[in-house]
């Protein structure tokens, strides 16, 4: 099931556990606000120079997590160590981690270049030394000419960027990320996006990024953990996410996905064969799952792994294909969204790329198609 | 659409009610005759008779030194007692203390100045403190109202500071109490200037609570104008309302600058 390894292991230490030691270790940390459980047994281990998203509705308790690591918050129970040393009851002021905040946090009675240095300052170090640096922080995040500036002469991307030199300044060994871009308009978004990899590859500085944006967690990160309601619901890499969800919360949270719930008839170790009334055939998957047979379990498939057409194609072992009469469609340029009812009443989402241009032959409303798929297309769902 | 007469000869009107007052005051000041209300030509003499009354000299003398040093008192317990309403939202008593902290504001000063009366009363009867009456008991009074002005001005602007400011420089290694010189006191600085000239200009101001509290020797500047200006208007208590205007006015048209310099950049970080 698991995809072949491209990269070299040493660059993905998360995949080998045994000779990696972790470089944040949060250990069943629960956080409790009065009677509200805010964050719930989590435990979880990121390694040197990862890039760790933590990816979850509001209220799913990632900024709390967040703010337990820099020191804002201290766990109900449970442990936080970082590099080794335990960090669960220094001051912030006193940990080798720095936050950039949502609103930035920018002093407002200090130019750029004091912001920057004022933790630098805190360090004692000498005059020179704070110049240089801030010299070489305001070059890397683009922004030499505007340290004399209040931050409130700034834009809003420009304050960002400064945010972002005043967290790196003190050589954090971790960096505290929260919704980095979530003040960006869309466009500087997915610039600074790809800005913000560059200088956490090129620093090697660990960086921790908490959003509610999966495409912002898709392009950044290096592993996401999916919170829900407290909890981590999945930790992996982006393609594990969105291509093996392990429940249909994470299914239903990342991307779009067609669920549908079905009966395992047959239960082989080679295959699986699941009934499913909604759909109105059988689905064949070609792959062991631990399942029982009789047991209700549920499928998953991505509205780009199904394929469309006007005439019922061949399918091996009398399963995976289903019929149904479209119902909408939404032309986006690159794909097309269909909607298709199925005899049972449920709708299907399916989505074909527009390769031909202008195509006066596509499927159009209210005609009847054949939907199909793989038996490796869908994920299989036990919780 | 055509400009209304109505509008110009409002507040025309609304102006004259308010100021008329104080401007004929202001010209009468400058009037020659020993007769307040009749015009015989422009002098100053009468602020050169002011300057040469001890009496006088001596009350406005305790009444700037009450007002500095109570302003100074409320300043700290003020902003203390805002801290401690905006940032622990809940404690046990909190809707009493805000309450409370925020009462001197509408009770009438008459109560306010007989209840501080029997307290420094009871307080010599049973501790031996404060002998007597007299600037130290002004200076307490007025140090307790102008505290509920203090703690509402510096209320509102500690209601819209970001948390996060703070939390930003712990984070960048500065402890606590570096953090709120550093960057809480700067921030809320505006707030704090305009507290104290609140408070000093009520201070100045105060009649009916001074004179409760006052004792033989320790008369503030309006118990002085107050008791001349029972056996008639002379006109040198014009001049001196005339100075005191112009303190006043001052004051608080520098609170309003600062307190309105220190508005944009908020809005906009």
């Amino acid at each position: 099931m698991k995809k072949s390894q491209q990269l070299a292991v040493d660059t993905r230490p998360w995949r080998d556990t045994a000779n990696n030691k972790p470089f944040v270790r949060i250990k069943n940390v629960t956080k409790k606000f009065g009677d509200v459980l805010a964050v719930h047994d989590v435990s979880l281990d990121i390694y040197r120079s990862e890039l760790f998203c933590l990816l979850g509705g509001s209220g799913s308790g990632k900024s709390t997590l967040l703010r337990m690591l820099a020191g804002f918050e201290q766990p109900t129970s449970g442990t936080i160590e970082i590099d080794g040393q335990d960090m669960t009851e220094v001051p912030p002021y006193n940990r080798p981690v720095n936050m950039m905040f949502q609103s930035y946090a920018l002093f407002p009675h200090m130019s750029v270049e004091q912001n920057i240095a004022y933790g630098l300052k805190r360090d004692n170090l000498g005059k020179g030394e704070i110049s240089d640096r801030v010299a070489e922080l305001l070059s890397l995040v683009k922004l030499q000419d505007y340290g004399r500036r209040k931050p409130h002469q700034l834009s809003g991307g420009q304050r960002q960027r400064v945010a972002l030199a005043r967290a790196l300044a003190k050589r954090p060994k971790l960096l505290l990320l929260d919704e980095p871009l979530g003040a960006l308009d869309k466009k500087l978004r997915e610039e600074t996006q790809f800005e913000l990899v560059k200088i956490q590859e090129s620093l090697g500085v660990t960086f921790i990024v908490v959003t509610h944006d999966q495409e912002e967690a898709m392009t950044l990160a290096t592993r996401i953990g999916v919170m829900n309601l407290g909890e981590i619901a999945m930790v992996g890499e982006p393609t594990d996410i969105y291509e093996f969800p392990n429940s249909r919360f994470v299914a239903g949270f990342i991307g779009s996905a067609n669920m549908v719930e079905g009966k395992v008839t047959e239960d082989e170790p080679g295959h699986v064969r699941i009934r499913s009334s909604e759909l109105g055939c059988d689905i064949y998957v070609g792959h062991g799952v631990d399942c029982a047979p009789e047991q209700i379990l549920w499928w998953a498939i991505r509205p780009e792994k199904m394929v469309l057409s006007r005439e019922k194609p061949l399918t091996p072992h009398d399963a995976n294909v289903t019929s149904g009469i479209v119902e909408e469609i939404a032309y986006l340029g690159d794909i097309s969204l269909y909607q298709v009812a199925l005899e049972s009443g449920k709708r299907l989402r399916v989505s074909q790329t527009n390769s031909v241009r202008g195509n006066p032959d596509a499927i159009t409303w209210d005609e009847k198609v054949y939907i199909t798929w793989s038996d490796s297309s869908g994920s299989v769902l036990t919780v | 659409m055509r400009r209304g007469w109505f509008l110009p000869i409002a507040a025309a009107l609304g102006f004259s009610f308010l100021y008329a007052p104080i401007v004929s005051l202001v010209i009468f000041s400058f009037n020659e005759s020993r007769l307040v209300t009749v015009w015989s030509g422009f002098s100053t003499k009468w602020y050169g008779e002011l300057f040469r009354d001890p009496q006088m000299l001596n009350a406005a003398w305790l009444s700037l030194q009450i007002g500095a040093v109570s302003a100074t008192i409320a300043l700290v317990l003020g902003t203390l007692a805002a801290v401690a309403l905006v940032r622990f939202r809940r404690f046990r008593g909190r809707t009493l203390f805000s309450g409370m902290v925020s009462a001197p504001l509408v009770m009438p000063d008459v109560i306010t100045g007989l209840s501080l009366l029997l307290l420094f009363v009871a307080m010599e009867g049973f501790l031996g403190w404060p002998q007597g009456r007299g600037m130290l008991t002004i200076i307490l009074a007025h140090s307790t109202f102008c505290t509920a002005y203090v703690c509402v001005v510096v209320q509102s602007r500690l209601g819209d500071f970001d948390r996060s400011l703070e939390e930003a420089a712990m984070d960048l290694g500065a402890s606590p109490l570096r953090t709120f010189f550093d960057i809480t006191l700067p921030i809320i600085a505006p707030a704090l200037v305009s507290g104290w000239l609140l408070g000093f200009t009520l201070s100045l101001d105060d009649l009916v609570i001074a004179s409760f509290v006052s004792g033989p020797g320790s008369s503030t500047l309006p118990m002085v104008i107050f008791s001349k200006v029972r056996l008639g208007v002379s006109p040198d208590v014009n001049a001196l309302a005339t100075i005191i205007i112009g303190l006043v006015a001052t004051g608080v048209l520098i609170a309003t600058i600062i307190q309105l310099r220190s508005k944009p950049k908020k809005a906009k970080v």
